[in-house]
């Protein structure tokens, strides 16, 4: 039982047509050829995790998707054109099979998605009970690794409807009618839980950047 | 009308605030915009949160871009030991089937 070492002799036929353009792809595996799938764990499985827990917040059922990506990713290596690097190409894969798990469990469990659940308010009677403190900040700041691993964080600490919404909507960029039909919630509902989220999160910030690390 | 410039007039930073987050997600309608900027410009506050709205937007689409590579979280760790094992399984498992069909 010695797994093959090349995934299909048409993929080396093909490698040259591909032309592998720019460093910052990275690097694994060149254009329009895939690694051996006996080394996908290793090369991409941490990071299929993180991304996957990101959205979902529970390890089985982020390692399931990963498994999943994994096997679809198996099964369609014949389309992988190399326009995108591998690393890519896996997590539109994973993408996708989490909104399949997503949609899954929602039906499972007819949990509501009770979007006007208790909230600690910023406002009283529509005013500002704190004002809100200026970050003082440049856009090339908040692009900055450090202030973007706080940000994943806050994403991460999002309570699950909020988190699932924002993570579809926003990040992922699908659609409003499929997050909806996904979620299992309406079009409203959905508004009003990217928007607390949104809040949920600028607040986020300002408790773990501001007052946290640069206590000026 | 003059609904239209109650609304205006009576804008609360409450709702102003959420017109401002409302707005990097669709359009608003002419009297939401007016009421808004009308806010902001009488409303320090609001002012200064409408600006951490706008980086919060920078950096979610920064956040966005990444992620498709490789994901800016990095609370949660990677895959534990046990994970990567039947991980590996699978793809091997699947890989000999595959193989076996042909």
């Amino acid at each position: 039982m010695s797994p093959t070492t090349l995934n299909n002799p048409d993929d080396l036929n093909r490698e040259g047509t591909a032309t592998p353009t720019n460093a910052s792809v990275s690097s694994i595996g060149a254009a329009g050829q895939l690694s051996d799938p006996s080394r996908w764990v290793e090369l991409h499985g941490d990071a299929m995790f993180r991304f996957a827990m990101l959205r979902v917040k529970r390890a089985d059922i982020a390692e399931e998707a990963v498994q999943d990506a994994f096997l679809a990713a198996l099964t369609a290596r014949s389309s992988f054109d190399g326009r995108s690097s591998e690393r890519t190409w896996m997590i539109g894969i994973l993408r996708y099979k989490l909104i399949d798990l997503l949609r899954k469990r929602q039906r499972d469990s007819d949990r509501i998605v009770s979007a006007g659940a208790a909230e600690t308010s910023m406002f009283d009677h529509g005013i500002w009970i704190q004002r809100p403190k200026d970050w003082n900040l440049a856009a090339s700041d908040v692009e900055g690794e450090e202030f973007q691993r706080v940000l994943g964080g806050c994403v991460e600490a999002l309570p699950g409807p909020m988190r699932e919404a924002f993570c579809l909507r926003i990040l992922d960029e699908i659609p409003s009618d499929d997050v909806c039909k996904c979620l299992d919630v309406t079009a409203t509902n959905l508004w009003t839980l990217v928007h607390r989220a949104k809040l949920r999160l600028r607040a986020c910030l300002t408790k773990r950047w501001f007052d946290g690390e640069k206590t000026s | 009308m003059f609904r239209k410039l109650w609304y205006i007039l009576n804008l609360r930073c409450e709702e102003a605030d959420r017109l401002r987050s409302q707005q990097s997600l669709e359009p608003l309608t002419r009297a939401e915009r007016v009421a808004m900027s009308l806010h902001q410009l009488v409303c320090k506050s609001c002012r200064i949160a409408a600006k951490q709205i706008r980086l919060l937007d920078d950096a979610i689409s920064k956040l966005r871009d990444d992620s498709t590579v490789a994901p800016a979280a990095e609370t949660s760790g990677g895959l534990s030991t046990d994970a990567s094992d039947r991980l590996g399984a699978a793809i091997r498992h699947a890989q000999e089937s595959e193989e076996n069909a042909e």
